[in-house]
């Protein structure tokens, strides 16, 4: 019987980086994981990580993270697998995590094989295969376009296991990804090893979200390990006293996915509408009827496009009367800004502006049961989005000066309109990205979808 | 009467990808699950109410196997579009805790 043992590496690379030592990982490495992995991405904070060229963590937060986690790794010999580097695992943020890691074995005195493995994907390739009718479109996206495959700043297709698979038999003892499913990292070791797809992709589910499988308890700091079988898998706290409940394991499905019962996976479907939980002890579960369904093999495209670039300014206003004609006020402040810019040269279609009014449903908006209130106090954002930060620049400058001075029916005072609470008030954030590109894509093999290349350290 | 923030022990939302948005009403023991789904009280009409959007657009399961409710709506806006307000959809839960399930607590 096959059995394959694998569990998160006890870093984060996300959400700020190194967060100290963690002794309860470091006494479950004894329990000898086939394989540690872990998570770098996430479509979650949005398309900027994706389109830019910067990664969403520090690079003092992932490089701390690595200085703990790989000599761990390599010392024992255990397979240390980063998935989506940099958060979109765009080519530019998979080549910052390779530099980190080749700075940190130098400084160390490492010395390992090191995969990294693209999964941004070519122009050329791309419209080879829309040609060919080989890229669907995700709901609830449109058919995919040759211009949208242009405009894109970057495309990158979600690997499954076969690429990690690969980089492994070539001798890697630390892979880095680009995008790749979340799954895919930690079922790639098992699949490679023989446990069938349906343990494997599972199993790989649920220690992904291992902190939700976790009951909390007084005292305790665990982890868990999965360990798939033929036809069951183990998912148990790596501490003697820590406990594991099934049905916070069946919980592991549901998060940030729109179905508990199916998920789509590059090889096909993994289905646990029968997946029965069995709560072995305090410490274990035991997972099985699992099913996965294998379909034609497909790449998640997720691409994104620049949409110009941002200026901000922040608000506050507690003027009852203010607030009472808020809404009149804003749209006059941006007619105003939208006249000023033309006598600059600015055109209406130049720049887009916007004012998000918080304390009055800026939160929920039109999802918010409660609608009819008077605030008290209301919180202002100016956003405005242009051609070239310059752009965005100059129209804050106008608006700003729109929002602090216009003379408003009923003003009492005569003095400033809003409590700006920054000198300067207005921000720049950089470029603005949305996700243009979300589409399923047919390969012909598995593999032509990245490149690997295995450098030694 | 009780309220749904009173019987559950998560009530969240969050992205299921850019375009979609999902809510889970998570219970703490199978008995409370049971109680609450057997009122009836928490399905797609309710999620339609809520949110102000046709029933058919709201994909909505009882997850029976995680005691739990799950609705998956489509954003009305993408996440990260110029004009979103809630790039992780994190914050789009709220209009559900005061809900009432008949139900003594």
């Amino acid at each position: 019987m096959v059995q394959v043992k694998g569990m998160q590496a006890a870093v984060s690379l996300m959400h700020g980086g190194f967060n100290g030592p963690n002794r309860a990982a470091e006494e479950a490495l004894e329990l000898a994981p086939d394989f540690l992995a872990a998570d770098a991405g996430s479509t979650d904070a949005g398309p900027a990580f994706l389109g830019g060229e910067r990664g969403m963590t520090h690079r003092g937060g992932i490089k701390a993270s690595l200085e703990y986690i790989l000599p761990q790794a390599v010392g024992r010999g255990i397979p240390f697998i980063i998935g989506s580097a940099g958060l979109g695992g765009n080519r530019t943020t998979v080549g910052h995590f390779r530099e980190i890691i080749e700075e940190v074995a130098r400084e160390k005195g490492l010395s390992f094989r090191l995969a990294v493995i693209n999964s941004e994907q070519d122009k050329d390739y791309l419209r080879e295969r829309l040609r060919a009718g080989k890229i669907k479109p995700l709901a609830p996206s449109e058919p995919l376009t040759e211009d949208a495959i242009d405009r894109a700043t970057h495309v990158v297709g979600m690997m499954g296991t076969e690429p990690v698979e690969e980089a492994i038999r070539r001798g890697a003892d630390v892979v880095l990804c680009g995008r790749i499913s979340d799954s895919a990292m930690f079922a790639a070791v098992p699949i490679m090893r023989g446990v069938p797809p349906e343990q494997a992709w599972h199993m790989a589910k649920v220690i992904d979200h291992s902190g939700t499988n976790i009951e909390p308890t007084r005292g305790v700091s665990t982890h868990v390990i999965g360990i798939a079988s033929d036809d069951h898998f183990i998912i148990k706290a790596t501490d003697p006293n820590g406990r594991v409940s099934a049905h916070r394991a069946a919980h592991a499905t549901t998060y940030e996915n729109n179905s508990p019962n199916y998920l789509l996976e590059p090889p096909g479907m993994l289905d646990i509408s029968d997946s029965q939980y069995e709560q072995l002890d305090d410490r274990t579960i035991k997972v099985t009827g699992s099913r996965f369904v294998e379909r034609p093999y497909t790449i998640k495209l997720e691409g994104a496009e620049r949409i110009g670039y941002r200026t901000i300014t922040l608000g506050g206003t507690r003027d009852p009367v203010l607030i009472s004609v808020l809404d009149e006020f804003l749209e006059i402040c941006k007619r105003r800004t939208i006249d000023h810019a033309a006598a600059q040269g600015i055109g209406e279609d130049d720049f887009k502006l916007l004012f998000r009014v918080y304390g009055r449903n800026e939160v929920m908006r039109e999802w918010d049961p409660e609608q009819d209130f008077v605030p008290k106090e209301v919180g202002i954002v100016a956003d405005c989005v242009a051609e070239t930060q310059e752009t965005a620049n100059a129209i804050m400058n106008m608006c700003h000066a729109q929002l602090l001075h216009y003379n408003y029916p009923g003003r009492i005072h005569t003095t400033g309109n809003f409590a700006f609470p920054y000198s300067p008030s207005d921000i720049e954030c950089g470029p603005v990205f949305r996700f243009s590109v979300w589409h399923l894509l047919e390969p012909d093999d598995p593999l032509e979808c990245c490149e690997i290349e295995i450098v030694d350290l | 009467m009780a309220k749904l923030k009173d019987l559950a022990y998560v009530i969240r939302s969050k992205n299921a990808g850019p375009f979609e948005v999902t809510l889970d009403i998570l219970f703490e023991n199978e008995t409370i699950y049971r109680r609450v789904r057997d009122t009836g009280a928490i399905d797609a009409g309710l999620f339609a109410r809520l949110y102000g959007i046709p029933e058919s657009q709201c994909n909505f399961i009882a997850f029976d196997k995680g005691w739990s409710f799950k609705c998956t709506l489509v954003r009305p806006i993408a996440a990260g579009e110029f004009e979103d307000m809630d790039v992780y959809g994190c914050q789009q839960y709220a209009g559900l805790l005061e809900v009432e399930v008949p139900l003594e607590e």
